[in-house]
């Protein structure tokens, strides 16, 4: 039944012809669909459009019918888009949406299985990676040797687990956005899945470079932080103790937050000028926003109310700023 | 406002009231669901961004046509038989009308809006593949895969 209909050489369907008459084909469209129109003999049915358009304009004068669609915009203002009525239920959607992308979601698991196994390869390395603020901040303490504590026989083991999966979440990121992508702009027209190579590579861009930044800042926040010592010569001695699986934590959570916070401002530009979502929603959307950033940071930051805090207030804050940032650029743009 | 609600509606308006009517067959219907088609261009109209708008016009027109069918589907003592075997005759013989009618109730039940407006454009207005894959923006084979989905639960349907 898919392959009955599609041969060119049918009638020209009624949709093609109203887009002609419309004028709304590019040029050699519409002389293909002219050319199939005269060989059916139906080149007459143009002109027959093109009256009744004159004897509908006539009939419903456009003063009166743009008068009515004014009304009921001004109306429609306190209710929900009437296209959005009458969808299937959520989670029919929800198990369709997986079984269409079944493909894409084996990809990406694929993606992640090989770069956790290219991970546990490298493992060494990366501890070290991760490890560099201890290796170059610790002989300034004028210790013989930096070393980190494994507290339990399974640390070293635990903590390289963690970091293979890490290095397969990076390695699968690029489909993952994607998906993400695609899911945002399912429904939606063309140039917003056009956009979806553009906005892969600027997320995945933005994500390593500001992994890598973090990177960068980790041994500064260390010496920061270890620098509330007591000074050498007080009565009490604190000695900071480093255990493998707590460092190996708090760098993987300064890394994702970073990471998830270069994503923000891509994420809303690039919603922005697909023309997914207006201005409009995303102001709307700041209290929601605010939400996920406190539960996001209650995720990483489990520890106190404090640290949720000082994770959650800039992620909104950035949130805002890439809002306001999508405004002045698009104004520009427009005007 | 920022759109000209009258230059759209006199560039397009009537190729928007045929295509209502074409699938609601009733006048009266057809004209107040016109009125909407344009009501949700004007409260999307960052989605109209290109000048040659028929084609979004077009298939927004088609949206708000089958959410009143699916709307009308759901209250019985409203409900029209006959209207969506009017929608998916045309010049087809019975089996093909049955087959056709089939396939759009169960597009009503479970599809996405995307996949109604799939299953329209190709079974009802006779677009190909390719012509449909250009109107909504997926591929060939995405659409060729929606399709078949939908008719792989209509199997499963009439197995049960």
């Amino acid at each position: 039944m898919l392959d009955d209909r599609a041969d060119p050489g049918q009638t020209v369907p009624e949709w093609l012809i109203e887009r002609l008459v419309a004028g709304d084909l590019p040029a050699d469209q519409a002389a293909y669909v002219r050319a199939r129109l005269a060989a059916h003999g139906r080149l007459h049915r143009i002109q027959e459009l093109t009256l009744a358009n004159r004897e509908t304009l006539a009939r419903y004068p456009a003063r009166s019918v743009a008068a009515e669609i004014e009304r009921r915009v001004a109306a429609s203002e306190i209710s929900p888009p009437a296209v959005a009525v009458g969808r299937a239920p959520l989670w029919q959607r929800i198990k369709q949406g997986f079984v269409e992308r079944r493909p894409n979601i084996a990809r990406t698991g694929l993606a992640f299985v090989g770069g956790a196994v290219l991970g546990w390869y490298l493992k060494r390395d990366l501890l070290v990676l991760l490890a560099r603020p201890v290796w170059l901040l610790w002989p300034k303490d004028g210790l013989e040797r930096p070393s980190i504590q494994a507290p339990s026989p399974d640390s070293l083991f635990h903590s390289y687990l963690w970091l293979a999966m890490a290095f397969g979440l990076v390695a699968a990121l690029p489909f993952l956005l994607r998906e993400l992508w695609v899911f945002a702009a399912s429904g939606v027209h063309s140039h917003a899945k056009k956009l979806t190579a553009r906005f892969v590579a600027s997320s995945v861009a933005a994500c390593v470079a500001s992994a890598w930044y973090c990177l960068r800042l980790l041994p500064r926040s260390f010496l920061y932080l270890t620098e509330f010592a007591l000074p050498a010569g007080s009565k009490l001695l604190v000695e900071p103790t480093l255990l493998l699986n707590d460092y190996v934590e708090f760098a993987m959570r300064a890394v994702l937050v970073f990471g998830v916070a270069a994503e923000i401002p891509v994420f809303v530009l690039f919603l922005r000028f697909a023309g997914i979502v207006a201005h409009q929603d995303l102001v709307r959307f700041f209290r929601y926003f605010a939400a996920l950033a406190l539960v996001f940071a209650a995720l990483v930051m489990p520890r106190d109310p404090l640290s949720v805090l000082l994770v959650a207030v800039p992620l909104a804050a950035l949130y805002g700023v890439s809002v306001g940032l999508a405004f002045v650029i698009f104004r520009r743009r427009a005007g | 406002m920022g759109l000209p609600v009258e230059k759209l509606y006199e560039s397009h308006g009537p190729m928007v009231l045929r295509r209502c009517l074409r699938l609601l067959r009733n006048q009266a219907q057809a004209l107040d669901a016109m009125h909407d088609v344009f009501v949700e261009i004007l409260r999307r109209q960052e989605l109209l961004h290109d000048a040659a708008p028929a084609s979004l016009l077009l298939r927004t027109a088609t949206h708000v046509c089958l959410n009143r069918l699916r709307s009308e589907r759901r209250h019985p003592e409203d409900r029209d038989e006959a209207l969506l075997l009017a929608i998916a005759a045309e010049d087809d013989g019975p089996e093909s009308q049955i087959a056709a009618r089939r396939t759009l109730d169960a597009a009503f039940e479970v599809s996405p809006a995307s996949t109604r407006v799939m299953a329209v454009l190709h079974y009802v207005d006779r677009l190909t593949l390719d012509e449909v894959a250009a109107e909504v923006g997926l591929s060939v084979s995405g659409v060729r895969k929606r399709l078949r989905a939908l008719q792989q639960r209509l199997a499963l349907l009439e197995a049960g």
